[in-house]
C-alpha cells in the first residue's frame, strides 16, 4: 500500500467563493423544491386501501399503505378492460375510473403508455378517468406509485383497525400522484397525539 | 506519556554520550525548542480537532433531538424554514472559519461536514412533509452530487469520503433497477460490490497526486468493504448446509456475473500494484499476494453459491456454540477456512506494514483485526473443543513466532542505522 502524505493546503479565495456558490445553489434547490410542492396544483381524488399498517421506525412513524391499484391481479377479474403489463422495472400506468356511488376511484386499466391505459378504460365505457404513473417492482404484479407511506409525528394515534380508510392523491400533470391526507369513515382524517393514560 | 522537550532531553544525552555533540550544542538545541511554538503540540492539535468534531456531532444530534421532542408544536413551513437557516449557517460558518482563521481548519471541516450530512436530513425532511415516497435513490444522487463539488473546491478528505459513501449506496441501488430492467437477477449487485474494493484500490494510488488525501480515503473505504465480505465468508459453511437456493433467486447467473466484475476489479488492481514505480520491497509483495489471495477466494466462494463447483462431501463437525454436531458441505467449509486464514494474514500484514511505515495506527488496526478474528472464532467453534483449542494454541505460536521475528528485524535495521555514520 503506497504512503501518502499529509499534506494541508491553504484554500484560496478563488476557491472558497466556488464552494459558496456550491452552498447557495443547493440552498436554492431546497427551497425551489419546497415552493414546487406547496404550490403543485392538479385533480385531487379520493382511493380506497387495501390495508393500513402502523409502522414504527428508529426515525419517524409512518402508515404503511397499499391499495387496489397496487396489484392488478389480486383486484382485477376476468371481465375488466385487458391489461397491457409492461416487464419489471419499467414504467406502469393505472387509469382510475370514478365509482359516484362510493366517491372514490378504481383502477380499470393498466398499459405502459397513458393513452392506451386511458382508451382501454374509454373502451369499458369509462368517461371520467384519471391516469396515474408508477412502477413495476422486482414481481410483475406489484407496482410502485409511490403513495405508500403516510409519515406522521411520532406518538400519533393510529386510525382504528376496523375503519374504512380511504387516501387523498393530488395527481398533477406530470401523473405522479402525491399523498394529501387520509380520510377515515367519511372524515378527514388529522394525526392525533397518543395520549398516555396517568395512574 | 512524555512532551516533546523530555524526548529531546533524553536524545541530546545520549548524543552528548557519544560525543556527537557537546553539551553546549544540546542546550542550545533544549533552548531553541522552548521557543519555537505549538507545532510540536500536535497532539493538542489533534485533541482540538477531534474534540470540534465530537462537539459538531453533540450539536447537530441535540438540535435533530430538540427537533423531534417539539415535532408536534413545529409548523412544516417551520420546520423546513429552520432546516434551511441551520444547513446554511454550519457551511457559511466553515467557510468563514476557513478564510478568516485558516489555522482551525478542522473546526471548519466539521462545520462543512455536518452541513454536507445536514444536505440528506433536508432531503428526507422535504420527502416526510410532503409524503414523498417514491424514488429515494433520487435522493441519495442529489447528496452525492451536492456533497462532491465540496469536497474538490474545499479540498477536503472527509467531504470526499461521504460522497464516496454516498457513492457506494446510490451505485449498486440503481444497479438493481438497471438489472430489473434487463431481466437480471438482483443479486447481481454482489458481483457489483465485490468488485468495487478492488477497483477503490486501482485507483488509489493515481489519484494520490490530487493534493488532498482522496488516494487514502480510496484504500480505507476498500479495506473496510473487503474486510466486511471476508468476515461474512467466514461463516459461509453455515450458509451453505442447505444450499444457496434460498438465498439465491439464479445461482448459475450470479456467478456468471459476480466472476465477470470480480476479474475487471483485479485486473485493475494488478495494473495498479504493478504500475507504481520504485523497488517493491517485501511488504508490497505481500501486499499484492493478499490481494490475489482475497479476490481468488471471492471468486472460490462465488463458484461454490453459483454451483459451477461441486458443493463437496458431506463433513459432520461441531456446530455453532459448540453445543450440537452438524453437517457441512466440504467445500464451503475450506472457503471458510480460507477466509479466515486470510483475515489472520490481512491482520499481520497491517502490524508488519505499521512498523516498517511507522504507522502506530496501522500497527493498531492489525492488534484489533487479529483479536476481533480471534474472539469470533473462538464463538464460532469449527470443531470440538480440543480441535479448536489445538488451532488456537498453533496460531498463537505462530504470531508468537512473528512478533519474535518482526523484534529480530526491528534489531537489525537499527543497528544498521546505527552504524552509519551522520550526515554532515
Amino acid at each position: 500500500m503506497p504512503e501518502t502524505a499529509d499534506r494541508k493546503s491553504a484554500i484560496g479565495r478563488t476557491a472558497l467563493l466556488v464552494a459558496l456558490g456550491f452552498i447557495v445553489a443547493q440552498a436554492a434547490f431546497f427551497i425551489g423544491w419546497i415552493w414546487l410542492e406547496r404550490s403543485r396544483s392538479g385533480i385531487e381524488i379520493k382511493v380506497e386501501t387495501a390495508s393500513v399498517d402502523p409502522r414504527d421506525i428508529f426515525r419517524g412513524q409512518y402508515l404503511d399503505l397499499s391499495y387496489k391499484f397496487d396489484s392488478p391481479s389480486m383486484y382485477m377479474s376476468d371481465g375488466d378492460a385487458p391489461n397491457i403489463l409492461p416487464e419489471r422495472g419499467q414504467t406502469v400506468y393505472a387509469a382510475l375510473a370514478e365509482d359516484w356511488r362510493f366517491d372514490v376511484y378504481r383502477p380499470v386499466s393498466y398499459a405502459p403508455d397513458p393513452e392506451v391505459a386511458k382508451a382501454l378504460a374509454s373502451d369499458r365505457g369509462e368517461e371520467k378517468v384519471v391516469v396515474i404513473r408508477g412502477r413495476v417492482g422486482a414481481r410483475q404484479n406489484r407496482f410502485d406509485f409511490g403513495v405508500n407511506r403516510y409519515f406522521v409525528p411520532e406518538g400519533t394515534k393510529e386510525p382504528p383497525v376496523n375503519a374504512d380508510v380511504n387516501a387523498i392523491l393530488l395527481v398533477p400533470m406530470n401523473m405522479r400522484p402525491r399523498l394529501r391526507g387520509l380520510e377515515v369513515d367519511g372524515k378527514r382524517w388529522e394525526p392525533e397525539r397518543f395520549e398516555v393514560r396517568e395512574e | 506519556m512524555a512532551s516533546f522537550r523530555d524526548e529531546l532531553g533524553q536524545l541530546l544525552g545520549e548524543a552528548v554520550a557519544r560525543a556527537i555533540v557537546t553539551p553546549g550544542q544540546a542546550n542550545q538545541l533544549i533552548g531553541l525548542s522552548d521557543t519555537i511554538p505549538a507545532k510540536h503540540g500536535a497532539g493538542f492539535g489533534r485533541l482540538a480537532k477531534a474534540l470540534t468534531l465530537i462537539g459538531g456531532f453533540g450539536v447537530a444530534l441535540g438540535l435533530i433531538l430538540l427537533f423531534g421532542a417539539n415535532w408536534w408544536d413545529i409548523s412544516d413551513i417551520a420546520k423546513l424554514a429552520g432546516f434551511v437557516v441551520l444547513f446554511l449557517a454550519l457551511h457559511l460558518g466553515g467557510l468563514w472559519i476557513r478564510w478568516k482563521h485558516p489555522d482551525y481548519s478542522g473546526t471548519a471541516e466539521a462545520f462543512n461536514f455536518v452541513g454536507a450530512g445536514l444536505f440528506l436530513g433536508g432531503v428526507a425532511l422535504v420527502a416526510l412533509v410532503f409524503h414523498i415516497n417514491e424514488n429515494p435513490r433520487n435522493g441519495i444522487l442529489a447528496w452525492l452530487l451536492a456533497t462532491l463539488p465540496l469536497a474538490f473546491s474545499l479540498r477536503s478528505t472527509s467531504l470526499f469520503g461521504m460522497a464516496l459513501v454516498a457513492a457506494l449506496i446510490w451505485g449498486p441501488w440503481k444497479f438493481t433497477d438497471f438489472a430489473l430492467v434487463q431481466g437480471m437477477d438482483l443479486e447481481v449487485n454482489w458481483g457489483f460490490a465485490a468488485c468495487v474494493p478492488f477497483a477503490m484500490l486501482a485507483i488509489a494510488p493515481f489519484v494520490e497526486r490530487i493534493k488532498f488525501s482522496v488516494g487514502t480515503m480510496c484504500h480505507i473505504v476498500a479495506g473496510i468493504m473487503i474486510a466486511v465480505a471476508l468476515y461474512l465468508l467466514g461463516f459461509l459453511r453455515h450458509m451453505g448446509r442447505y444450499g444457496f437456493n434460498s438465498y439465491i433467486e439464479n445461482p448459475e447467473r450470479f456467478g456468471v456475473w459476480m466472476t465477470a466484475l470480480l476479474c475487471i476489479g483485479l485486473f485493475l488492481a494488478l495494473v495498479s500494484c504493478l504500475a507504481r514505480r520504485g523497488p517493491k520491497r517485501l511488504i508490497d509483495n505481500a501486499y499484492l499476494a493478499l490481494i490475489l489471495g482475497t479476490a481468488g477466494l471471492f471468486m472460490f466462494a462465488a463458484a461454490i453459491i453459483s454451483g459451477w463447483i461441486d458443493p463437496g462431501e458431506t463433513v459432520e463437525r461441531f456446530n455453532f456454540s459448540g453445543a450440537s454436531m452438524a453437517t457441512f458441505q466440504a467445500h464451503s467449509l475450506i472457503a471458510s477456512g480460507l477466509a479466515w486464514l486470510l483475515w489472520f494474514f490481512w491482520g499481520v500484514w497491517f502490524v508488519f506494514a505499521g512498523s516498517a511505515w511507522e504507522r502506530n495506527g496501522l500497527v493498531t488496526l492489525g492488534v484489533y483485526g487479529v483479536a476481533f478474528g480471534l474472539v469470533t472464532r473462538y464463538f464460532d467453534l469449527i470443531g470440538s473443543l480440543q480441535e479448536t483449542g489445538a488451532y488456537f494454541v498453533v496460531g498463537g505460536i505462530v504470531l508468537i513466532l512473528a512478533g519474535w521475528g518482526a523484534e529480530k528485524c526491528r534489531r537489525r535495521l537499527t543497528g544498521k542505522a546505527r552504524s552509519e555514520e551522520p550526515r554532515s
